[in-house]
């Protein structure tokens, strides 16, 4: 047995078998066990219970699936079992292979172009959740509003979010929020569950409707592996509605007060700071600094001015004392050239009637004559001409 | 669902927006002195009422009762109860 394990094992590590589900036994231990049979053989399969959580389906007898899974051998009981990893329901595989089409017709169309996503609202006035009243997922985006004690009004419009009926109901929660204006952003989604459960979010008249809407959409559907065609037709997409709710308000009511306040305050600031300027600037109007600024700008015509007087007084002195020094030589060139001070020295002013005679020729025979000494006048009649 | 009014007050953002950009055109210091007392005392309004509205605001959830069925028909609403959760 030892042996046929060491073969067996390792040659049969990744195995993918079709076949139909039989003896469905659900072990109170949490591991499913069941026979795979076709026409041919049958295999015994046990899928254990931290695989069976990840099932996206509910097995049942007569289910045509798709196993994958290794071949273990329990030497024990000396029995093969396929122990099983995935179960995949046969049809699955030409619902992806239409999901991927749809996805890349819509595609082609540029529903999904990065053009066309607008931006959120930074904050909503009001919030539309398109989901089930019902679900985790409303519970979740609620709580994280009221966590975040977001000022906001939120409108629940309740929609099945899986079966039939769900893709026209969201189809229709779409059109109806917008022809209405219930919100300024949309969230539109639900809380994990099975491949098929989610497939109402890859319908192509929601994706459609996605991306028609007017208001900006959120896709918020909870999902670990592959997205649904919403997340890339809506304008935002979060894996979780939690972590939907968180992109649609982001804030913290502190944070935004912190803010507020601290505006508040450089206002503040900046006004005071404005009038300590324009006092500083308007300082030297004041009247007390207006006499000193005036006396500054006086001052060197004060000083220029004394000066000025100063230089004026000698020039004055100056001009005064050259007219004393003229006037005494003139005095004394006029002593000097005083008549009388020749008469003293014996010469004699001589006069006709005429005036003075100072040729012969003035003083023919008769003339009368007045002659002046240095004192006394002594009269005289000319004998005419001497020879 | 009333119609929003054309008066309707700015949002909390745009008032938000606004306060900012006060407070920006203050600090630049380049517009004149007057022109400065008023934007700081728009500003100081817009931050007090900002404020207030902060501290007041609350959030407030409700359901939409008249379904979606038919595109015509004008919304309903009714609060919505945490039971119903």
């Amino acid at each position: 047995m030892q042996q046929l394990k060491e073969l067996v094992e390792p040659t049969f590590e990744n195995l993918v078998v079709e076949g139909e589900l039989s003896g469905l036994n659900f072990n109170s231990s949490g591991h499913l066990y069941f026979v795979l049979k076709d026409e041919t053989a049958q295999v015994d399969c046990a899928l254990f219970s931290y695989q069976r959580q990840r099932l996206t389906f509910t097995p049942k007898n007569g289910d045509r699936v798709q196993v994958k899974g290794k071949l273990s051998i329990y030497e024990a009981r000396g029995k093969v079992t396929f122990v099983v990893r995935e179960i995949l329901p046969l049809g699955l595989g030409t619902l992806l292979v239409r999901l991927e089409e749809l996805k890349r017709k819509l595609a082609s169309e540029g529903l999904f172009s990065p053009e066309r996503k607008r931006s959120l609202p930074t904050f909503p006035r009001r919030v539309v959740l398109i989901t089930s009243a019902t679900g985790a997922a409303v519970h979740d985006m609620l709580r994280i509003f009221r966590q975040r004690e977001a000022w906001v009004h939120i409108v629940i419009v309740p929609t099945a979010v899986q079966g039939e009926e769900a893709p026209s109901q969201l189809v229709r929660a779409l059109q109806y929020v917008n022809r209405w204006q219930l919100g300024e952003v949309i969230i539109i989604g639900r809380g994990g569950g099975s491949f098929e459960d989610l497939l109402p979010f890859s319908d192509e008249a929601v994706v459609r409707a996605i991306a028609e809407s007017a208001i900006p959409v959120v896709s918020a559907v909870g999902h670990e592996v592959d997205n649904p065609l919403s997340d890339l037709a809506a304008d935002a997409a979060a894996p979780t509605p939690t972590a939907a709710a968180t992109l649609v308000w982001p804030h913290l009511r502190d944070d935004w007060m912190h803010h507020i306040l601290d505006l508040k305050s450089t206002l503040r600031e900046e006004i005071l700071r404005r009038f300590d300027e324009t006092k500083r600037l308007l300082r030297p109007f004041q009247k007390e600094q207006l006499v000193i600024s005036i006396e500054q700008i006086m001052e060197p015509f004060h000083t220029r001015i004394t000066w000025l007087k100063e230089g004026m007084n000698a020039a004055i002195r100056q001009v005064m004392s050259n007219y004393t020094l003229n006037l005494k030589r003139l005095k004394e060139t006029i002593e000097a050239h005083s008549p009388l001070d020749i008469l003293r020295r014996g010469y004699a002013i001589v006069q006709s009637k005429q005036g003075l005679v100072t040729q012969a020729s003035q003083a023919p025979v008769g003339t009368e004559l007045s002659i002046r000494l240095y004192q006394g006048q002594i009269a005289a009649t000319s004998l005419g001409e001497k020879s | 669902m009333k119609q929003k009014s054309v008066n309707e007050k700015p949002s909390f953002e745009e008032r938000l927006a606004e306060l900012e950009t006060l407070t920006q055109n203050l600090r630049s210091g380049k517009i004149p002195l007057n022109e400065a007392v008023t934007t700081f005392e728009r500003g100081m309004k817009l931050a007090q009422e900002l404020e207030k509205e902060l501290k007041q605001m609350q959030i407030k959830v409700e359901k939409l009762l008249s379904g979606t069925t038919d595109l015509e028909t004008p919304p309903e609403m009714g609060l919505f109860e945490e039971a119903d959760e």
